[in-house]
């Protein structure tokens, strides 16, 4: 009877694997196949035949190279972009943060005429599809000058992530007993400082993981990018992405190199700070 | 250290109006406790106090300043939380310390404060823990901490012993009132625990529907209630509330109980208090448990009569023993000795000398 149930668990163990195994090997694929081609030495164009054709599938290069890499920042001004991805997700997260923490104070422990509407305003604001604020943007933006600037970049990309984060922050302030703001205020500090000095250190999963979200959703964001920059002073790493996949022919070695590249400080990131992140957003599942 | 005044101080929630214009003069370094039923008002006062709740109509003066628009943090006040509100992600002296730098006081003195008040409290080895890792007791002795290091003019206390357990509290009442022999400031404490209120205040505000029942030291309360709620408030057990009636009898004035039918005199020295009632068959007779004897012999002052006693709960030094009279179930407190066994009759008698009577028509104490 208990071999029979070790054998069961056993076997049931073995499909888990083999379950996790797919999955894995599923998410990972692809990431795998970008770093082949990214060392895989570039084919010269053969301009005799269609430019899709002059690319051929090889599983694994019998000369593997680096010099993708370095043609990444030779033949385009990749550094530039990646500055620029990184000015505007950082600026974005720093944006982000300081406008949900002060918003969602502002919601928590405050009364105010029009709460509730204002809340369900932010979620309205959070559902609505990028593309469509895009053409009023435009105008504002065109309007104040915004167009390609750092700033207007991050003015536009905190529209959707700033909702978002806020809602988080409002999830995670409300797990804070309102007697430790109180026991501040007499202790005497203004509301702002309680803020600062109580709740956003008690609130650090929480931020981290609201000021990754708002990183990460800049930093992948293709829309934004390619609508509201025009020149290479502004243009992050979706945007040159896109080139490289639409260009003629098609630069396969450098545009995977690219692509691993600009995945890496997400992946970084996500490596350093997965703890933090996950207890963060599972914040208010559960009152400790 | 401070006087605090309250001057017709209003609280409403939207419609509801939960504090009723209360007027209040705690002298300086006095120790008042509010006590009262949960929803009485008591806490929203104290933190009206404290300028964590607006004030809707009146004001309020520490140290002879108006401090009603005052910010919790201008009024020069310390409280302690019956959750301790511990800052979590602070150890002990940073806790303690917390409120001194605000104030931007220098290090040292910031630190010779914390060692003394530390040491007033016996917490010394536990400055470099978290909240965390302290025990309830000992977060309690950290959030009295917090308020003394602070020397504020004003100490509030928002039911701290709430969270501890039977022992513990009894253990910290008396700390507290051990700091309060060596720290003499004005101190406002609210407790729903009449014990707490009667252990340690100099004088007790009972409240009640957001309204002062009255104000008095607790021998007064205890003894000289002006209302049926504060003599049902004040006392554990509670005060027995017997339907009576006042008459003239053969120049006589008599206490009159039905069911079993008693008339008992009234002592000489309550006649005059109670003459004008003579006539008034809606009164309440007012006893406290310990005014009910095992009657031995004849007693001057005092109502005899036979009760079936129905519950005996002894509790080591004395015996719990209910029964019936005038339709009303009674709770005596009588020594072990006294012989009160479950279904047998016993013969007892109410001392008069300390009886109290109601008048339900207004509810006060005559």
């Amino acid at each position: 009877m208990n071999a029979a149930k070790r054998r069961a668990r056993r076997i049931r163990g073995i499909w888990t694997a083999i379950g996790a195994a797919a999955i894995l090997l599923y998410s990972l694929g692809p990431l795998l196949w970008i770093f082949i081609a990214s060392i895989t030495p570039e084919l010269k164009a053969d301009f005799n035949q269609a430019w899709l054709s002059n690319r051929q599938v090889t599983y694994l290069p019998s000369e593997p190279t680096l010099a993708n890499y370095g043609a990444l920042f030779e033949t385009v001004p990749f550094a530039t972009y990646f500055r620029n991805s990184a000015i505007i997700a950082t600026g974005n997260m720093v944006l982000t943060l300081v406008v949900a923490s002060l918003g969602a104070y502002g919601f928590v422990r405050f009364k105010f005429f029009g709460r509730s509407s204002f809340l369900v305003a932010m979620l309205v604001a959070y559902t609505i599809p990028s593309v469509v604020l895009l053409v009023p943007l435009l105008v504002i933006f065109r309007a104040y000058g915004l167009n390609n600037t750092h700033l207007g970049m991050i003015l536009a990309e905190a529209t959707h992530s700033a909702p978002f984060v806020l809602l988080l922050m409002i999830n995670y302030f409300s797990t804070l007993p309102r007697d430790l703001d109180e026991a501040a205020q007499v202790d005497g500090c203004s509301r702002l400082k309680v803020l600062w000095r109580i709740i956003l250190p008690l609130s650090l999963p929480g931020l981290v993981a609201g000021g990754l979200l708002a990183f990460i959703m800049t930093w992948n964001n293709f829309l934004f990018a390619f609508l509201l920059t025009s020149t290479a002073e502004v243009k992050t790493l979706p945007v040159i992405m896109r080139q490289f996949a639409l260009g003629e022919p098609a630069v396969w070695g450098v545009s995977a190199a690219g692509a691993l590249v600009s995945t890496l400080p997400v992946a970084l990131i996500f490596l350093l700070f997965q703890r933090m992140l996950m207890s963060g957003l599972a914040a208010g599942a559960v009152k400790g | 250290m401070a006087q605090v005044n309250l001057r017709k101080v209003v609280k409403r929630f939207g419609e509801v109006e939960v504090v009723k214009g209360i007027d209040l003069a705690i002298a300086d370094q006095e120790f008042v406790a509010l006590v009262g039923p949960s929803g009485c008002g008591k806490s929203t006062t104290l933190r009206m106090i404290a300028g964590l709740e607006e004030i809707s109509d009146g004001d309020i003066m520490i140290d002879g300043k108006v401090v009603t628009d005052f910010a919790p943090k201008d009024r020069d006040i310390a409280m302690v939380f019956q959750s301790y509100a511990l800052y979590p992600h602070m150890t002990v002296r940073e806790n303690m310390s917390f409120g001194l730098k605000q104030q931007r006081m220098a290090k040292s003195e910031i630190d010779t404060r914390v060692d003394e008040a530390a040491r007033i409290l016996n917490i010394e080895d536990l400055l470099t823990r978290k909240p965390k890792q302290l025990s309830g007791g000992q977060r309690q002795r950290v959030a009295m901490g917090r308020a003394i290091v602070r020397q504020p003019k004003v100490f509030l206390f928002d039911e701290p012993l709430s969270n501890l357990d039977a022992q513990l509290r009894v253990q910290m009442r008396t700390e507290i009132k051990r700091l309060r022999q060596k720290v003499r400031t004005t101190t406002v404490y609210v407790t729903h625990d009449q014990v707490e209120a009667l252990t340690l205040a100099d004088r007790i505000v009972v409240m009640n529907k957001g309204r002062i029942e009255q104000i008095g030291t607790p021998h007064e309360l205890y003894h000289e209630p002006a209302t049926r709620f504060v003599a049902g408030f004040i006392g554990s057990p509670a005060m027995n509330f017997i339907p009576a009636a006042i008459e003239s009898r053969d120049g006589r004035l008599v206490l009159v109980l039905k069911n079993p039918d008693l008339v008992f005199d009234i002592p000489a020295e309550r006649r005059a208090r109670y003459a004008a009632l003579a006539g008034r068959h809606d009164l309440l007779l007012g006893l406290r448990p310990e005014h009910f004897s095992a009657m031995t012999s004849p007693l001057p002052g005092h109502g005899e009569f036979q009760a079936r006693i129905d519950i005996t709960e002894p509790v080591g030094l004395e015996t719990f023993v209910y029964f019936r009279l005038a339709e009303t179930e009674i709770c005596a407190r009588l020594p072990p000795t006294a012989g009160a066994q479950e279904g047998k009759p016993l013969r007892l008698a109410a001392d008069l000398n300390q009886m109290h009577v109601v008048d339900p028509a207004t509810g006060l104490v005559v």
